[in-house]
């Protein structure tokens, strides 16, 4: 009894402390609320019935991150496809989100959620989950400098993004 | 570090701790100017990513744990053994320990005419067992890849003819990836089609064409074996539609060209 209330605590403790970034990586990986939600909740479901096995604490989010990630992939065996493109679906569910007075953060968003998978990935799994690049490399079965060159082309693409949009602005102001 | 490696590390990696970098950061006004710059730029990056999580999220997720586990208690199964679960694909392979016994006991009792047999029963675990680990390797990440990012019809065309395989055109839409692989029997193919019921993968493995048409599961897959002329093919798929679609497919669009010895 005491075994399964350490065992409940345990995962108790992770789940309120890892839910919000493990939720954030799926609607960011998925471009999909509901999905994510799905994806969540079956991760921790996998992350319960492994638990007894995870020994290293400080493996627990990397661990969380992998389940959620492949709770994600096995989505595509269970569903036929509708052919949109998943850029599309993501920018509109991810527009749809808060409202922002910060232009400029509401351009990122907008050039983030259009941000090619292979360029998105390591970015969210960088920035929401906090793992290096070898961390990365390992989760997505490649090597350390393509993580690299992904992460640079990524931050180049949301910094064009920038300019772009302020050059637009520009060319309108000159019109006007 | 110069200052070119340390805006590039900014692109990759601002928030690094290697001690080249976090030295860098304060060696001069361009290089501190150049660190703060990229500072704000994370941060709108994170403030960019910043989504509405479900009210009560952790506890949402708990409460469908805690049921799911009341509710095969309740059925008297046995939880799986916590890594197996994490590995469906170590499931799969205790579902198989019964046949090594199995064959042994033929071996024992009926001589050499049973010991052939025993190694066909081998085999056929084998190709099972094969299929379950290479589908864990790389199998679910693959078939999203592949939806996303479909390869065009030439590379793929071009990873065939390794094989002295040929796509025919007409179908070749429905080929989304395709990539050498090793297989039981050497060099293979794994490939990746789309049906009008979902994707399938879809494993080519040369010179057996004596496989009958098994079917059994691989991570909560169906798959099934179907024997070629000169080889064979495994399809993997969520039902028995895909299977029966793609195993059609398979039949009018790959040709085994002749001459092949694999």
């Amino acid at each position: 009894m005491t075994v399964m209330m350490n065992k409940q605590a345990r995962f108790e403790a992770i789940a309120r402390e890892y839910s919000t970034d493990m939720y954030r990586y799926a609607v960011w990986i998925s471009g999909d609320h509901a999905l994510a939600k799905d994806v969540v909740q079956e991760a921790f479901l996998r992350a319960w019935r492994a638990l007894d096995k995870l020994k290293d604490e400080k493996a627990i989010k990397g661990w969380l991150f992998t389940i959620v990630r492949r709770e994600y992939l096995r989505t595509f065996e269970r569903k036929v496809p509708n052919f949109v493109d998943v850029d599309d679906v993501v920018l509109t569910e991810l527009t749809q989100m808060e409202p922002e007075a910060d232009s400029e953060v509401a351009i990122l968003r907008d050039a983030i959620a259009a941000l090619p998978v292979k360029y998105r990935e390591p970015l969210m799994l960088q920035v929401i989950g906090g793992f290096s690049c070898n961390e990365i490399a390992e989760k997505l079965g490649i090597s350390r400098s393509a993580v690299m060159t992904q992460l640079f082309r990524a931050r180049e693409k949301l910094k064009h993004s920038l300019v772009d949009d302020l050059l637009k602005d520009d060319n309108v102001h000159e019109l006007s | 570090m110069n200052y070119l490696e340390f805006k590039r590390q900014l692109m990759v990696d601002p928030h690094s701790h290697e001690p080249a970098f976090v030295a860098a950061r304060n060696l001069d006004d361009r290089h501190r100017q150049a660190y703060e710059q990229a500072m704000r730029f994370e941060a709108g990056i994170e403030q960019a990513l910043h989504v509405q999580v479900p009210h009560d999220l952790a506890e949402i997720c708990m409460a469908k744990v805690y049921a799911a586990d009341a509710q095969s208690a309740d059925a008297h199964t046995t939880l799986p053994d916590a890594s197996s679960l994490g590995n469906p694909v170590a499931t799969l392979r205790q579902g198989w320990q019964w046949l090594p016994a199995m064959a042994a006991g033929l071996v024992l009792g009926i001589g050499l005419t049973a010991s052939v047999f025993m190694l066909q029963q081998v085999g056929e675990q084998s190709i099972s067992a094969y299929l379950a680990s290479h589908w864990e390797d790389d199998g679910p990440d693959i078939i999203s890849r592949s939806v996303l990012e479909p390869m065009e019809a030439g590379n793929i065309q071009r990873i065939l003819a390794t094989l002295n395989l040929d796509m025919n055109k007409d179908f070749s839409s429905q080929f989304v990836f395709a990539k050498n692989c090793p297989t039981p029997t050497g060099l293979g193919v794994h490939l990746v089609v789309m049906t009008e019921y979902g994707p399938a993968t879809v494993i080519y493995i040369p010179s057996r064409s004596d496989y009958n048409a098994e079917s059994f599961q691989v991570d909560g897959l169906q798959a099934q074996l179907v024997a070629l002329q000169q080889g064979s093919v495994a399809i993997l798929g969520n039902t028995q539609s895909i299977i029966n679609s793609t195993a059609d497919l398979i039949h009018k669009a790959l040709q085994e060209k002749p001459g092949l010895d694999a």
